[in-house]
């Protein structure tokens, strides 16, 4: 093998970039478990957004784990997102325990309720076995749910759920979930700015991690409310994207 | 061939039945009291409110009753007796006339099977006065003679070994076979179920009573009388057949199993269940049924019966589907002794919409069809009520704003178009089912709040937008009259609150998550 590479690295730089990028690739293919590779992926319809994420994008059939507080705005990120989703057809399953969805915000967010479904369990167990079922089921685009506690054993059971389909999985998460390990496939830590004005919210989003790479940045961005739909918008003062390492 | 018919009868409490006729209310039908007491049909309601001694019901007074007159309710009311009546005979109908009031069953071989005709006689005559409806049965070779014999056997003297007088024993009229007609001369021509033109014409030639109608040249009948009197009178001797339309039986699709050793295994368990599933399922994919709720039932010995059900979104005849709802729900059920019958029936159906399978199945049309098998999943583990659909609907008070309804189960209409919510400011993705109060601050005694106490934690407001006044109907009990704002704090976060106006109360509402 060595001989090989020798000659090849003798012979110019013709064939050495083909076969890193080969490499590349089938190390892509195997990590990332049945998935073929070039899946759809979801556009979060703010380019700063996508260019942050190792695919452009939000792969459909993953877990993406939404990191905030209270009221700083990672739930409106998240349907923002599941609407794109929906667009090709499929209905939004929200798993609901504790009660507190409100619909009519979802559907100011441009989710038609013809395709909402609302699913209220009781517990902490069917809350799991419920968003388990919606991960596996076709004819769902995404499934969104507030998990406070998630043990280890049952994200990585979500993670594999989400990727026998094409759901797209939305886990909206205590901050204090950033020092537990995660299955999933985006982790993303939504801060609050202050805002201008009552059109628009700022956040500030930070991709904690991915899986695809050791890629991080931030990108601080705009949710124009007033607008129909609600969309968002990047900013460009402050927008930081540093250059992704060079993956070994 | 033997054939009954039996008439059914109102008695004992005075009820009168009115119908409208040329503007004015006349008395339909009256019971045989309000009879007795001369009211008459064709009299007018206030007529009959004379008589019966008082003006327009008032219904504390003696029973007098007065209720409208319909007859497509007694119909199906009949309809249902009839479909009751299967299990007498293989073939039950209502009788022929125009307002059915009697049902006609054919009893062909059937009364060897209850140990005669009396005894069978006697067994369809129990549960009806039971529940205290007289009923006439009549048993004859025809159905015209029984059709007579249920009606009139009490005329013209005895009918048949068994001839009863009204009133005396049990009204039950039985010919014999070979005596049809014998026991048809004495009856009265309305035997016959002729029309009212033939029966006049009959009574102005002097005709009263059907024995009489030998007399007649049989030749002429058609042309003097129309072809109804003779076609009338050959089948109910038993020259001409009568068929009998039939009720058509409501779908039953159900299977059972025993266990000669009666077990608790659940593997053992779930195979006899899946075994049964297949063939209900089968059963009714071959009516063109899917179905809606399928119910099961463990009988155990010595403890009585486990009773479970799934009910589903849309009619499905699948078997593996059904099984795998119902096992869900069999692995939740606890089993107080071993199990000797299993029993699964298919209580709801629906028409099985025929999925043709498209030459080039969309990926869209693919998931369209997977989601109702998602909601009977969740539905069958978590409950009916957990799984739920949204509607909007245009309501201020933003806690009303909208519907839920459970998926199954659930009328599929399209509900109505949707309350525009483009012109609603924004709305919090979070809202709590109940307001918590909170202690603030405020400037102004009608601004925006400085600062508030949230989960023991002050939180300094940065920026407020508002106020938005809501104020709902005050038509209902409690009407809310609230000035919401979205409040942004220090830390970055948003939130709704509002000012309750009666008193000042500040609350959290929602979070704009």
């Amino acid at each position: 093998m060595d001989k090989q590479r020798a000659k090849a690295m003798g012979r110019g730089g013709g064939r050495w970039p083909a076969l890193v990028e080969n490499l590349r690739r089938r190390i892509a293919e195997i990590e990332d478990g049945r998935r073929p590779a070039g899946c759809a992926v979801v556009s979060s319809g703010c380019a700063a957004l996508d260019r942050l994420l190792p695919s452009g994008g939000f792969r459909r059939g993953s877990l993406v784990e939404w990191l905030s507080r209270a009221g700083a705005g990672a739930e409106t990120l998240a349907m923002i997102l599941a609407r794109k989703a929906c667009q090709q057809g499929g209905a939004l399953v929200v798993i609901d325990r504790r009660g507190e969805f409100y619909p009519p915000a979802a559907v100011r967010l441009g989710i038609e309720p013809a395709r909402l479904l609302v699913v209220q369990p009781s517990g902490g167990a069917d809350e799991l076995w419920a968003l388990d079922q919606s991960l596996r089921a076709s004819g769902v685009a995404a499934a969104m749910a507030w998990l406070e506690r998630l043990g280890s054993h049952d994200f990585r059971r979500l993670q594999l759920a989400a990727e026998s389909r094409r759901v797209l999985g939305l886990l909206i998460r205590p901050g204090q979930a950033r020092s537990e390990p995660s299955w999933a496939d985006v982790r993303l830590q939504v801060e609050p700015l202050p805002s201008a004005s009552a059109a628009g919210r700022r956040v500030r989003i930070d991709l904690l991690r991915s899986r695809r790479g050791i890629a991080r940045g931030t990108v601080e961005l705009e949710i124009n409310e007033q607008a129909h739909p609600v969309h968002l918008v990047a900013r460009l003062a402050g927008a930081a994207a540093p250059a992704r390492a060079a993956r070994a | 061939m033997r054939l009954h018919g039996r008439r059914i009868d109102l008695s004992q409490e005075i009820v009168v039945l009115h119908e409208t006729y040329r503007g004015s209310r006349r008395v339909a039908a009256c019971s045989l009291a309000a009879r007795g007491r001369g009211v008459a049909v064709g009299m007018t309601v206030s007529e009959a409110a004379t008589i019966l001694g008082e003006r327009e019901p008032a219904p504390k007074n003696q029973r007098w009753r007065l209720a409208a007159h319909d007859p497509l309710a007694d119909r199906q009311a009949l309809e249902r007796l009839g479909v009751w009546c299967h299990r007498f005979s293989p073939l039950v109908g209502l009788d022929g006339t125009a307002e059915p009031d009697g049902l006609l069953a054919d009893v062909t071989g059937v009364a060897r099977f209850f140990g005669g005709e009396e005894v069978l006689a006697d067994r369809i005559l129990g549960p009806f006065t039971r529940r205290g409806i007289p009923v006439r049965i009549g048993l004859a070779d025809t159905v015209g003679a029984a059709w007579a014999a249920a009606r009139y056997f009490e005329s013209g003297g005895r009918d048949g070994e068994s001839g009863k007088r009204k009133g005396e024993g049990r009204p039950v009229a039985i010919i014999p076979p070979g005596q049809t007609g014998a026991a048809l001369d004495p009856m009265p021509l309305e035997a016959l179920r002729l029309s009212a033109g033939v029966l006049d014409l009959l009574e102005q030639l002097g005709v009263r009573r059907i024995g009489e109608l030998a007399l007649l040249p049989r030749a002429d009948f058609n042309a003097r009388f129309g072809p109804e009197l003779l076609q009338a009178w050959d089948r109910a001797t038993g020259r001409l057949d009568e068929p009998i339309s039939a009720l058509p039986l409501p779908w039953r699709f159900e299977a059972e199993q025993f266990f000669e050793f009666p077990t608790d295994r659940r593997l053992a368990l779930e195979a006899a269940l899946e075994q049964l599933v297949g063939r209900v399922a089968g059963m009714a994919a071959l009516a063109g049924r899917g179905a809606l709720r399928i119910d099961g039932c463990f009988d155990c010995q010595n403890a009585g019966r486990v009773r479970f059900n799934v009910g589903l979104f849309r009619p499905t005849a699948s078997a593996g589907h059904l099984f795998a709802l119902l096992r869900m729900r069999l692995q939740r059920l606890a089993l107080p002794g071993k199990v000797e019958m299993v029993r699964v029936e298919i209580t709801e159906t629906a028409r099985l919409e025929n999925g043709q399978a498209e030459l080039f199945q969309t990926a869209a049309s693919e998931r369209e069809e997977r989601l109702p098998e998602l909601v009977d999943r969740l539905a069958s583990r978590l409950g009916r009520g957990a799984i739920l659909g949204v509607s909007l609907r245009a309501e201020a008070q933003p806690e009303l704003a909208y519907d839920y309804a459970p998926l199954v189960g659930a009328n599929r209409a399209r509900r109505g178009s949707r309350p525009a919510t483009r012109d609603l400011p924004p709305r919090p993705l979070r809202l709590l089912p109940h307001p918590i109060e909170l202690q603030a601050a405020a400037v102004m005694p009608d601004g925006p709040p400085l600062d508030f106490l949230l989960w023991g934690d002050r939180q300094r407001v940065a920026k407020a937008w508002g106020p938005e006044r809501i104020e709902t109907g005050w038509w209902r009990g409690s009407p809310a009259l609230r000035d919401y704002y979205r409040v942004d704090t220090i830390a970055g976060n948003r939130f709704w609150l509002f000012r309750r106006r009666t008193d000042g109360q500040w609350f959290l509402h929602g979070l704009f998550g």
